[in-house]
């Protein structure tokens, strides 16, 4: 089994497979590299920061940005309006404006409001794409869970790909029965599954009395309030799990599980500490 | 004479205070097993200790005691 580690997608990420092509890791780890270039909306030339700063407007978009803002629309649905990209405006308003690990600007809360609908600020046709004055972009983790369920579909027959946590399993894994995945502290065996985990206790700041952390209520606007701390799911792939995590979360524990007992193949969630 | 007399001077003040700095290490040994203050960044809160979870799983998903290669997160 080979493998490789490297900070993309301002996260670690985690590449293996079995029976690799000599030069396949060093490829993907490049092309993961190249994603966040294109995809990161702290990078000021990125596809989607080129889309935020041309609302109103039919913007071209390559056929991977097209991919994602389409999974965004579906996710958007599946969750029932609770999985929201267009929260860019929430959350430049509690300091979330550069990458975390330059720290978090003054957040302004009074700009933090529930957006609209996202099919009302964002239109997706075939390679164009237009976003309502007023509104962005923020791909977040459908991002990660999108391109993880990519990758792994090029990199071959027997693979893992974990972009910070949203991961895909492809194939029967290092021994034949399932890729051996922690999740929740145990041990899952996963194959042509995915699974990721949404929380709010990372990417989290304390601005006076305020806690805020990145995980947008569109319901508010504003940072979650849920009574769960962490969720993890396995679903068919990276990105649903994705979808459903976050939705869950939103959901909190008295909800959640009928949720995800009919959209996800398992799941595991540990309720805030009262 | 007198330069003779400043450089033993500062020599003998150098040694008292190496002489005092020992004494004061040796009888502030650290606690190797202190907790780290702050505790470090990023790290888990207790509540998401998989004992404090609730985990349910379809047929679809079979759990292991394998070693896990990579695990799902919070990022």
């Amino acid at each position: 089994m080979d493998e490789a580690r490297f900070e993309a997608l301002g996260s670690s990420c985690h590449l293996l497979g079995v029976g690799l092509e000599p030069g396949q890791l060093s490829w993907a780890a490049a092309w993961v590299g190249k994603m966040h270039h294109r995809f990161s909306r702290f990078e000021p030339d990125s596809e989607i920061s080129h889309l935020n700063a041309q609302t109103g407007e039919w913007v071209d978009i390559s056929l991977e940005l097209e991919g994602m803002l389409r999974t965004a629309l579906e996710a958007y649905r599946l969750s029932g309006g609770l999985v929201h990209a267009g929260v860019l405006g929430s959350m430049l308003a509690i300091g979330y404006t550069r990458s975390l690990s330059l720290g978090p600007t003054a957040a302004v809360l009074s700009g933090a409001q529930p957006p609209p609908p996202l099919p009302e600020l964002l239109e997706v046709g075939e390679r164009q794409a237009r976003l309502h004055d007023g509104f962005g972009i923020d791909l977040g983790g459908i991002a990660k869970g999108w391109l993880a369920d990519r990758l792994a579909a090029d990199l071959g027959d027997n693979c893992l790909v974990n972009l910070g946590g949203d991961l895909f399993a492809r194939g029967a894994g290092p021994a034949g029965q399932g890729w051996p995945v922690g999740l929740g502290g145990r041990t899952v065996l996963l194959s042509e599954q995915g699974a990721a985990t949404s929380g709010t206790w990372r990417r989290a700041w304390d601005q006076g009395t305020d806690r805020l952390h990145h995980l947008i209520d569109p319901r508010t606007g504003r940072p979650a309030v849920s009574d769960i701390s962490e969720v993890s799911v396995v679903a068919s792939r990276a990105v649903d799990a994705e979808v459903y995590a976050k939705a869950a979360l939103l959901l909190g524990c008295e909800s959640a599980p009928a949720y995800l007992a009919e959209h996800s193949q398992g799941w595991w969630f540990a309720p805030q500490q009262r | 004479m007198h330069s003779l007399l400043l450089k033993a001077a500062a020599t003998a003040l150098t040694l008292v205070a190496a002489a005092a700095a020992a004494v004061h290490v040796g009888s502030h040994v650290k606690n190797a097993a202190a907790p780290l203050h702050p505790g470090v960044l990023g790290a888990p809160p207790a509540i998401s200790s998989p004992s404090a979870g609730s985990l349910k799983l379809s047929p679809a998903v079979r759990t292991s005691d394998v070693q896990t290669v990579t695990s799902t997160y919070v990022s």
